[in-house]
């Protein structure tokens, strides 16, 4: 290996080396993927048991933990059988509620049928009560009580359930084509997403770092002895294929972890099942992470060489951290309408565009194969145009030394710095 | 100047009203040791960045082995920054290691010789230790390490010895000697002017960024002239008894030059009183003393 080669071999190994055992990067890795662990157990707690739904309302387990008191007489059969804890009298309903037999008492009172009016009574938290479960429930007994033996119970299957959509979509051409299933449409907004969070979250957490290490270096006497010893490409050239590589490398370990546990996540969510990642997201996802790891790294290197100071670097290094995160801001409008003017906007934007592409496929964009490429392509192409003007800048900025950070002097130094 | 190690013409850099340097000329001669001084702030680093390629001049030239600095020649020098440069939270020998790398060893070269200089200066010890675990005085030794560690053609040091005990500023002298005699050009920069009488041939003083003094140490010293002539000597002569005098530990008499005093005049008195004479010896001034006096004259004629 010769000349600027191996200059720049020499400074991506020793970067490469000091970032891969900074305390920070390990803990920023590690926690991700712990988060990731965890939600396979919490997220399909929070969401259900892990049962398919059924029953009355949609509510089956649960029913014995509500109770009634029917002073129509109407409906007690119907209510009984479901399940619920009768009481003779709303006194006596209250005291089964206070001594926590049940969480819910539901009164009928004897003008019900001519009011509709039924009172809930519950230790609810918050303002208002939160049951719709099993108020739900309660509507839909009291709708078959009420239509038992009146009409045929296909009707009051149909009463309960008037309704099951079964949707197509229908392209321009007038192409009718089925939605894919639940677990595949859900997996396809979910697994774009979070890799869309993570390259945000890890080009947030590589960027300002390095804004002010590349700051700092610039401002040290090391850079005198660098200098001296490699070209300002090369050193340039080391740092962002280091730091590039240190960000891909941890976000290997997430999409390793987000491989193995978001499908065991989903197959735990009741009525979502399995899933599985298509090669063709695979691709887009490596490829929007090398390219936008590429393009910030490089960036935030431009961003430490102007900063006048490491005090300046510290909160341009915030506003770097942004760039990745633009997209999610915006994930609501995007994902709403995918093929809107903010959507391209954002995935074509070389500095947005690899997270951008990824929130616009999880809201089901139409994105080529091409585009995509195309997308990326810039991505990249302006990477290495960052990375020419922050070597120039770098050298500039060390040739300012001694002088004061003005427009003049900078222009000066631009233009001698060869 | 054809055959200089480094040459320096001209070279004149201004920071917005203030020139730093101004004018600035002088050589270094292949194998000597050069004394770069001047007081703080008089513009010795900003000489030596501009020598180094690290900032440009605004105009003046600078010449190194023969031809403009590039980054091939570059690779010949080895520099110790005024202030210890080195990436705090790297260990010691990652860092030597990592920069005699870059400036052309192998990996196993790199390694071999930052252990055997760390050995050298007494740090093998604390090789593992990160930068900012040092000492200030260590933190110099581990940058005087990184300056030799690829046996440079040239050496410039900025102010080499600031922050080291005595017994590290002899060890680091010791090593200097070392590497002139294996055909190394060291400059180093300082305003502690023992260590130029002891080390330096040859030497340049600027001060406000303008070149005092440029010659060999000894000429600058034979061309001020006597200072003093100091005397062990029995008695004093009558002639010279009005003669303005100091008395030294040891029966010895120092006479300070004036217009009208000289050595030959002070030896004819002794000689003509018939006073027996020990010890008979014509004083050249000192580089401290040329310093503050050609400070003080090119600060006041500005």
């Amino acid at each position: 290996m010769r000349g600027r080669s191996r200059e720049t071999w020499i400074i991506f190994s020793e970067e490469l080396r000091t970032h891969m055992r900074s305390r920070w990067y390990l803990i920023s890795t590690l926690v991700v993927v712990l988060i990731l662990v965890l939600a396979v157990f919490l997220v399909p707690a929070l969401v259900g048991d892990g049962e398919a739904p059924g029953g009355v309302g949609g509510l089956e387990s649960g029913l014995e933990r509500m109770g009634y008191v029917d002073e129509t007489q109407e409906f007690s059969g119907v209510l009984r059988e479901a399940g619920l804890r009768e009481s003779e009298d709303r006194a006596e309903g209250l005291e089964v509620l206070a001594a926590g037999e049940i969480d819910w008492l539901y009164v009928l009172p004897d003008d019900y049928m001519s009011s509709g009016r039924i009172e809930q009574y519950g230790a609810f938290a918050g303002r208002f009560p939160s049951n719709p479960a099993g108020e739900g429930a309660v509507r839909a007994l009291l709708t078959q009580g009420m239509l038992a033996d009146q009409v045929d119970p296909e009707i009051t299957a149909r009463v309960l359930a008037p309704a099951d959509y079964e949707s197509y979509r229908v392209a321009k051409d007038g192409t009718v084509s089925e939605l894919p299933p639940t677990a595949e449409a859900v997996g396809g907004l979910l697994v774009p997403m979070i890799f869309a969070v993570l390259l945000g979250l890890g080009l947030s957490v590589g960027a300002g770092s390095l804004v002010q290490s590349v700051s700092e270096e610039k401002a040290s006497r090391l850079v005198e002895v660098v200098v001296t010893s490699a070209s300002p490409l090369s050193i340039m050239a080391g740092k962002l294929l280091a730091l590039t590589a240190v960000g891909l490398a941890q976000a290997a370990v997430w999409i390793v972890a987000t491989a193995l546990t978001v499908p065991m996540m989903l197959g735990r969510i009741p009525g979502i099942g399995g899933f599985t990642v298509s090669a063709e997201l695979w691709l887009i996802i490596i490829g929007c992470f090398i390219t936008g790891y590429f393009l910030i790294t490089a960036l935030a290197i431009l961003v430490g060489a102007i900063a006048p100071s490491t005090r300046e670097a510290a909160s341009l290094g915030g506003w770097v951290s942004l760039v990745g995160f633009v997209p999610i801001w915006f994930a609501g409008f995007i994902i709403a309408v995918p093929e809107g003017a903010l959507s391209r906007v954002l995935s074509y934007i070389p500095f947005t565009a690899p997270s951008g592409i990824l929130v616009r496929i999880a809201g089901g964009g139409d994105m080529a194969a091409w585009q995509i490429v195309l997308a990326l392509v810039g991505v990249a192409v302006m990477g290495f145009i960052v990375l020419w003007i922050s070597t120039r800048v770098f050298r500039a900025a060390i040739l300012m030394r001694g002088q004061s950070f003005t427009s003049r002097n900078l222009w000066t130094a631009l233009r001698r710095a060869d | 100047m054809d055959g200089s190690t480094l040459a320096i013409e001209g070279l004149t850099k201004t920071f917005g009203e203030r020139k730093a340097v101004d004018e600035v000329s002088f050589h270094v001669r292949p194998g000597e040791i050069f004394g770069f001084l001047g007081p703080n702030g008089s513009g010795k680093t900003t000489t030596i960045r501009m020598a180094l390629d690290i900032i440009r001049p605004d105009s003046g030239t600078v010449s190194l082995f023969g031809s403009r600095p590039r980054l091939m020649t570059l690779r010949e020098v080895g520099y110790l920054p005024e202030e210890a440069g080195l990436p705090p939270k790297a260990r010691v020998l990652d860092t030597v290691r990592y920069l005699a790398r870059l400036k052309g060893l192998s990996r196993e070269a790199a390694e071999a010789r930052a252990n055997e200089l760390l050995e050298a200066v007494g740090l093998y010890e604390h090789r593992l230790k990160k930068v900012d675990a040092l000492s200030q005085g260590m933190k110099q030794m581990a940058q005087f390490v990184v300056a030799i560690a690829h046996r440079p053609r040239l050496l410039i040091l900025d102010e080499p010895f600031s922050g080291l005990d005595p017994l590290n500023v002899k060890l680091m002298k010791g090593m200097l000697l070392e590497h002139q005699q294996a055909g190394a050009t060291i400059m180093f920069s300082t305003h502690i002017m023992a260590d130029v009488e002891e080390m330096c041939e040859r030497i340049a003083l600027i001060s406000d960024g303008r070149l005092l003094l440029f010659n060999d140490l000894a000429e600058i010293r034979r061309e001020r002239g006597v200072k003093s002539v100091q005397v062990q000597a029995a008695g004093i002569p009558d002639e010279l008894a009005d003669q303005r005098r100091r008395e030294l530990p040891g029966g010895v008499v120092e006479y300070e030059m004036g217009d009208e005093l000289t050595p030959e005049r002070i030896f004819a008195s002794y000689a003509a009183s018939g006073i027996q004479v020990d010890r008979f010896e014509r004083v050249l001034p000192s580089l401290t003393d040329i310093f503050i006096e050609e400070v003080s004259r090119a600060r006041k004629v500005a």
